[in-house]
């Protein structure tokens, strides 16, 4: 398991430096001037120059390049134009609400999820499974920006149980949570249904009823602790897209997190806040995979003894 | 095939190419034209789906939205089955430093999550089609690639390639005859998912206000209604249940596809 943990550690360091070399070279290579954006258009050429010389845009791209792979060993990713602070320090004011949004959204899709993909499998082609994997393939093609106003005019603007947005105390966090969380259910409902079914025919499950364990003890001590394996894994591979539906939800909810800076900032050319956002994101998902991988590892021999 | 899925999203699919290609013959108004007097009315005799903020005819502007939805779609898809196919092909037939090089790119690119670099390049290069497109196309042929190299490699090894390398045939033409005919199958399953994901990914940069401004779209529809959701909740309603409607079609397809042409392959959504 160390050497396993050690390897996985090791080719962190090329996937980081990849992902940071792909976001300073596409968001470099990109037209726009961030000067003018800074300046606005009207200002005087002799301004703009210096202020590039200043940012060291004028520097050749393999400097500049440098200088970011240095900055960003310290953590050190820009300063915003627009709230004249450290990206990071930007960043990190609104990662909490992220968060919470994020971990609130993956807890809601679970326990949606797992019941319902369980019982669908047990009581495979009857009416529950026809009903929920039909439900299921809806939310999946529902994007979250459809459901989010379905939510806030329903809820919010004719029942009025919760508010339309912002983020003041838990009644706030329902909505955009159970817009995240549903689509995500839809997925990991049709995978745990899937894996379920696979496990049920394993030949484990076969002796533990011809020994006449009680369906329930098979169901619950044999089928779901194998089966629900593969869930965990597929959790951490949706978590980019829960990260992604984060984005999209906290605009649709004006949940003041990383998304709506995100956004904010592309509105207003904040080009080291986006470079930010974005990096530190990617970092996040890389990060969240390796946990994922490990957390595999440790419950499945197989996984860190086989090939590879 | 049977499916009735199946057949539902193959319908649904033509209604839309339908909309996208005769829109402007179809569309029972002009989707541009204003009647701000009647701005926000709902569904009536003469405007079945109701009228926008600016009093422009809501059914004429979804049927208009279908061509910037279908346009992304396909291209986006093609552009990255194209390029990911080939990709793929090669780094799967030659293997060696090519395949180490493709692979790594691709693990990184697959690195970053859904459409956030999407959004920060369509967003740096200004809202329009074209650059939609290109955001999207950037990490949509890395499934491709991946689909493609995996097939090549273990075709590789099969006898009918090995009889045509035997009696000599050029790598190119054992690829396109031989190789790409067997993956061709998988491919169009993935494309036909990767039809969702491109249609859902331009509806939420136009959602965010970086798809197209000069024609409408259902993403851009649907964020300029959520203004008006008290009042006219089917501006923002309307909208989302054409793209939904739509990705379910592509999924319904998708799925009828590969029980059909992959039946080994596990009956789940990606």
């Amino acid at each position: 398991m160390t050497r396993f943990v050690g390897r996985r550690l090791l080719l962190l360091i090329p996937t980081a430096l990849g992902v940071a070399t792909l976001v300073f070279f596409f968001l470099h290579m990109i037209p726009g001037d961030p000067v003018e954006v800074m300046l606005g258009e009207t200002a005087a050429q002799a301004d703009k120059e210096a202020l590039r010389n200043a940012l060291g845009l004028n520097d050749p791209l393999p400097q500049q390049y440098g200088r970011f792979l240095r900055g960003l060993v310290r953590g050190d990713v820009g300063e915003s134009f627009f709230y004249r602070q450290p990206v990071a320090h930007v960043l990190l004011e609104r990662a909490p609400a992220t968060i919470e949004l994020a971990l609130a959204g993956l807890a809601i899709a679970l326990l949606i999820a797992i019941p319902t993909g369980v019982l669908a499998a047990v009581k495979q082609y009857g009416v529950f499974d026809n009903v929920a994997m039909f439900g299921a393939l809806v939310g999946a093609s529902a994007p979250n920006f459809w459901v989010g106003p379905i939510l806030i005019w329903l809820f919010a603007l004719k029942i009025g149980w919760f508010p339309v947005g912002g983020r003041e105390g838990l009644a706030s966090l329902v909505l955009p949570a159970l817009t995240l969380g549903l689509g995500m259910a839809a997925i990991l409902s049709r995978m745990t249904r899937a894996s379920v079914l696979e496990t049920l025919s394993e030949d484990f499950v076969r002796t533990a009823r011809a020994k006449g364990l009680p369906e329930r003890v098979v169901l619950f001590k044999h089928v779901l602790r194998n089966a629900l394996i593969p869930v965990v894994t597929l959790v951490g591979l949706q978590f980019g897209a829960l990260l992604s539906g984060a984005i999209i939800t906290e605009r649709v909810f004006s949940w003041p997190g990383v998304g709506t800076l995100f956004i904010e900032a592309i509105q207003s050319r904040d080009y080291p806040v986006v470079q930010g956002c974005v990096l530190y994101i990617s970092f996040a998902y890389v990060l969240i995979n390796l946990a994922v991988d490990l957390l595999y590892a440790a419950v499945d021999p197989r996984i860190r003894l086989g090939a590879r | 095939m049977k499916s009735p899925a199946a057949i539902v999203g193959l319908a649904v699919l033509a209604l839309l190419a339908m909309a996208a290609v005769f829109g402007p013959w179809l569309a029972p108004r002009d989707p541009a034209a204003l009647d701000l007097e009647n701005a926000l009315s709902g569904p009536s005799r003469a405007h079945w789906l109701g009228q926008d903020e600016l009093g422009r005819d809501l059914a004429s502007r979804i049927i208009a939205g279908a061509r910037a939805s279908a346009i992304a779609g396909l291209t986006v898809v093609a552009i990255s089955a194209a390029l990911g196919v080939t990709v793929g092909l090669l780094a799967g037939w030659f293997g060696g430093a090519v395949d180490q090089i493709v692979m790594r790119l691709v693990d990184v690119l697959l690195a970053f999550p859904g459409i956030l670099l999407a959004i920060a390049i369509a967003g740096i290069l200004g809202p329009s089609l074209r650059n939609v497109i290109f955001a999207l196309s950037i990490l949509g042929w890395t499934g491709f690639a991946r689909l493609a190299r995996g097939q090549a490699l273990s075709l590789r090894e099969r006898d009918f390639v090995l009889a045509a390398e035997s009696y000599g045939a050029p790598a190119g033409r054992i690829l396109r005859r031989h190789i790409l005919p067997n993956v061709l199958p998988a491919i169009v399953v993935q494309a036909t998912f990767g039809l969702a994901g491109a249609i859902l990914a331009e509806a939420s940069l136009s959602f965010l206000g970086l798809g197209p401004q000069n024609i409408p779209t259902w993403g851009g529809m649907l964020a300029s209604g959520v203004d008006y959701l008290l009042f006219a909740p089917h501006l923002s309603l309307v909208p989302g249940a054409a793209i939904a409607l739509t990705v379910l079609a592509c999924n319904f397809l998708g799925d009828a596809l590969r029980d059909k042409l992959d039946p080994r392959a596990a009956p789940t959504l990606r």
